[in-house]
């Protein structure tokens, strides 16, 4: 009987500190078969947990627990089952991607060459052109390609659509959908293209400035949070622990609301997981 | 490590061909002339190649997308060091072999010159890459390349001033009044010191954000 471990990722009170900038304590659960959505605008701190994860920059407290294991050393890593895309692929310009098929054979044991031409078939990616005279899309693809390969439990993606053409895009999500049909993988995908996120993930995250301002299943978000549209008048009415972020226009007042906490007699429509982090954040400014 | 290897011979392929028919010409030349210069030449030009490709990796951003990879910082490093030893050995090789050729030219085949020879060429090779790396893993390789220039001008100052202070240093290999024993002491440190700067460049790289 196989048995999954239970998160795929633990985050307890991460933290790290830049000047000018510090990730304050970063709780995150990530349950295996489930896709974390990390959402928050430039500089909030998406790329620096990520790196953390990964011990590409060293953790000034805290714990990191991935696929079950503690992983308090580089050893302690399990690299073998994480597949990693980041905003930019760092092959060097003269490798093709057989060579990198080649590197990634000699790097992974469970590098599966027939998957990777596969996947080089599938995204159109020419076998024998060099990695410097690929488009941004192509190169992100290639690293799509090489992170899938070998078979990993974890996927970790920063930015991992960007460059990339709507169908395109939509090809991947749905890999990356399939990904997660088998309940022992997971993923953890870092984006600015939130309507990605909201097709796919089953757990969204918000930073901003180095802290988790909202953590929920996606759904919950969807079925706890509203948006209508009043005049100042009314607004000024509502319990001030209801509205989550208010937009004023020309015309009308835009906010978001807790829908349980809104009297009868206002249209709630539904919000979008872009207009709820918009709003957020901007009330956070 | 392996595939750290084979990522640094693709690159050796690409960006150091040039590199490697100025060691062949030069290493060429120096059989019919046993100036010291033909020796040291090539050997200077192939400690280059790993400062090189330590630049080319940076242009990529490659150090950080390697930490994804199941690879150790201490492997990442490792695999520099051993690049080197490969790269200076086989030079070393090939000046010997040629230095072989210009003695039995010039029927003054000398078993223990050959040795000496072999020992001062590829200390004076793994030098400025011994002095280099720590740098360069510490604080980047734009860094780590100013510092290996400077070892490189620290080696052509000593030796300037070995010539000033002995006047019988002939530039002619067979002919260099540098006794043996403190040819293989000063191979034995230089190698040493090679080990001491791998330790070191493993210590600040395993410490250093990406």
């Amino acid at each position: 009987m196989t048995t999954f471990e239970t998160n795929a990722l633990e985050l307890k009170d991460l933290c790290k500190s830049y000047p000018g900038f510090s990730l304050d304590h970063l709780n995150l659960t990530l349950p295996s078969g489930c896709i974390l959505g990390l959402i928050g605008e430039n500089g909030a701190g998406k790329t620096t947990a990520i790196k953390l994860i990964l011990d590409i920059i060293r953790k000034d407290s805290g714990t990191i627990r991935i696929l079950g294991k503690d992983c308090s050393t580089e050893t302690s890593i399990p690299k073998e089952e994480i597949g990693v895309v980041m905003d930019e692929v760092g092959f060097p310009e003269c490798l093709t991607p057989t060579q990198i098929g080649l590197i990634m054979k000699d790097s992974f044991n469970n590098w599966d060459s027939s998957l990777y031409s596969q996947y080089l078939q599938t995204f159109h990616l020419p076998e024998k052109k060099e990695f410097g005279q690929f488009s941004k899309g192509m190169k992100m693809k290639l690293g799509i390609a090489v992170a899938l390969s070998h078979h990993p439990k974890l996927l970790i993606l920063d930015e991992a659509t960007s460059g990339l053409d709507p169908v395109v895009r939509d090809e991947i999500l749905d890999i990356f959908n399939d990904f997660t049909r088998d309940e022992s993988h997971a993923i953890l995908i870092s984006s600015h293209i939130v309507s990605d996120l909201e097709k796919i993930c089953d757990y969204i995250a918000f930073l901003h400035k180095g802290k988790l301002v909202l953590y929920e299943e996606k759904d919950r978000l969807l079925e706890e949070y509203g948006i209508i549209q009043c005049t100042k008048e009314q607004l000024q009415e509502l319990d001030p622990s209801a509205i989550i972020g208010v937009k004023q226009t020309s015309y009308n007042t835009e906010a978001v609301i807790l829908r349980d906490q809104i009297p009868e007699g206002f249209s709630v429509q539904p919000v979008s997981i872009e207009d709820l982090f918009i709003f957020m954040i901007k009330e956070a400014h | 490590m392996k595939g750290l290897l084979r990522k640094d011979c693709y690159l050796m392929m690409k960006y150091c061909r040039v590199f490697f028919l100025a060691v062949l010409i030069f290493t060429i030349v120096g059989i019919k002339n046993d100036q010291v210069f033909f020796a040291l030449y090539p050997i200077v030009l192939s400690s280059i190649i790993p400062v090189n490709l330590l630049s080319y990796d940076e242009k990529a951003h490659w150090n950080s997308y390697a930490c994804t990879f199941p690879y150790t910082r201490k492997a990442i490093v490792s695999s520099k060091y051993i690049l080197t030893l490969c790269v200076l050995g086989a030079s070393s090789l090939l000046i010997i072999f040629a230095q072989v050729c210009n003695m039995l030219i010039n029927h003054n085949f000398q078993l223990f010159g050959l040795f000496s020879t072999f020992a001062v060429i590829l200390s004076c090779g793994l030098l400025p890459p011994a002095f280099m790396f720590p740098f360069t893993f510490k604080l980047g390789s734009e860094k780590g390349r100013f510092a290996y220039y400077t070892g490189f001008v620290l080696f052509f100052v000593i030796l300037a001033f070995f010539q000033e202070v002995t006047d019988n240093l002939s530039l002619r290999i067979t002919q260099m009044a540098v006794p043996h024993a403190p040819i293989v002491i000063v191979f034995l440190i230089v190698f040493g010191l090679y080990g001491l700067s791998w330790f070191l460049s493993m210590k600040f790289y395993q410490k250093r954000d990406l």
